[in-house]
């Protein structure tokens, strides 16, 4: 009985995390599929690995950077096993075409760029890409990646004259 | 445009797209995923396929040496029995690996160990279909045995035997040219092409393009 009780408040302190966070998951899916249904399967990928590697959670460690590892571990994973990326190469599906025409006119031009730059991007430089637009600093990062922040600063050094090249 | 002015962009793409989709993350709904869509699973279930099969064959073998045999019928079940065993041990690291990876560790390093358990399978995968192509001649001595009794070398004789497997090693580089040459324009069935893949050893190229991106990637 206790045994099942304990259980039920580890359910439950784990989906309250993932509540918090939820948005994570999103934006990892968004950033490695285009499709709604690889979204949705990715998504939901990423939420049972995050529940079956949450005993092994460090409290003691930030959450969202364990969250992110996870996330990007799974995306990545999902991408290369499903080949993703070729299917990159369909037209802009309803909704992210949706969101882009529902964007601030001064934003839809700067969407459509991002998100076919972001396609061209192989699985690892678009983690990078995505902690980075996300705010993360370098320390962060690094943690998240398994680099060194010097080498974190010359991989997004590159990003940031490879979009400067490419959308000027 | 630089990168720091996307932010907002993508912010805001990411939070409408969050909205208009509405996925439900629900612990609940695991048996709703489809299973062939699952990298992770995969990477568990064929090795565990593999050894089941591999053990299931191990403990026939095994009932079908004692008593006497001639030499010919041993040595083709010892070879058997090695090539057998390779699986086993293939399909139990690769287990025994992707069971002790822990995806909340660094990006680099999991996916450095995913992707040397691919080149694993890939090579095993690949020299296993190779290989076959000459196995059948020692599976055919140990089947008549087993089934009928009788002895195939005595029956047919050596030149038999040695011809069949001259015929298997000049048909390994000649399936290898023929998958490599015409395999892509062969068949749109993705379990075909698949196998031509293999085959012909692009599978197993992916791969280990794939460790060496990854090694090339960890540098500056």
């Amino acid at each position: 009985m206790q045994k099942v009780s304990t259980e039920a408040s580890v359910r439950g302190e784990f989906q309250a995390l993932l509540d918090a966070n939820r948005n994570i998951v999103y934006k990892v899916a968004n950033a490695y599929c285009r499709l709604p249904e690889d979204r949705r399967d990715l998504a939901q990928e990423i939420c049972l690995q995050l529940w079956s590697a949450y005993p092994k959670y460090d409290k003691a460690r930030s959450y969202t950077t364990w969250m992110y590892r996870i996330s990007l571990n799974v995306a990545i994973s999902f991408a290369r096993h499903n080949g993703v990326r070729e299917r990159h190469s369909a037209p802009l599906d309803g909704p992210i075409e949706d969101t882009i025409a529902a964007a601030e006119d001064s934003n839809v031009d700067q969407v459509r760029s991002l998100m076919a730059f972001i396609e061209k991007m192989d699985e690892l430089n678009r983690a990078i890409m995505l902690l980075y637009l996300e705010d993360r600093t370098y320390q962060e990062i690094a943690e998240i990646m398994g680099l060194s922040e010097t080498n974190v600063a010359t991989k997004i050094s590159r990003l940031k004259q490879r979009i400067r090249d490419e959308l000027s | 445009m630089e990168l720091d002015e996307l932010k907002s962009a993508w912010q805001l793409m990411n939070s409408r797209l969050e909205a208009t989709e509405m996925v439900v993350l629900d612990l609940q709904r695991k048996s709703g995923l489809d299973k062939t869509r699952s990298a992770l699973a995969w990477f568990r279930a064929l090795p565990s396929f593999e050894l089941l099969a591999g053990l299931l064959m191990a403990t026939i073998y095994v009932k079908f040496i004692s008593g006497s045999y001639p030499v010919t019928y041993i040595v083709s079940w010892v070879v058997l029995f090695l090539f057998n065993w390779a699986g086993i041990i293939s399909a139990c690291w690769q287990l025994a690996t992707v069971s002790m990876i822990d995806f909340g560790g660094p990006v680099l390093q999991i996916q450095a160990t995913l992707a040397r358990v691919r080149a694993v399978r890939e090579f095993t995968t690949r020299w296993s279909m190779i290989v076959a192509l000459l196995l059948w001649v020692p599976i055919a001595i140990v089947f008549a045995q087993i089934a009928f009794r009788f002895d195939i070398v005595v029956k047919f004789g050596w030149p038999w035997v040695l011809s069949n497997l001259a015929l298997g090693i000049v048909a390994i580089p000649v399936i290898i040219f023929l998958a490599r040459r015409f395999g892509p324009g062969l068949s749109a069935n993705p379990g075909v092409r698949r196998i031509l893949d293999d085959v012909a050893g692009r599978s197993l190229i992916r791969a280990m393009k794939s460790v060496d991106e990854l090694a090339e990637f960890e540098k500056a």
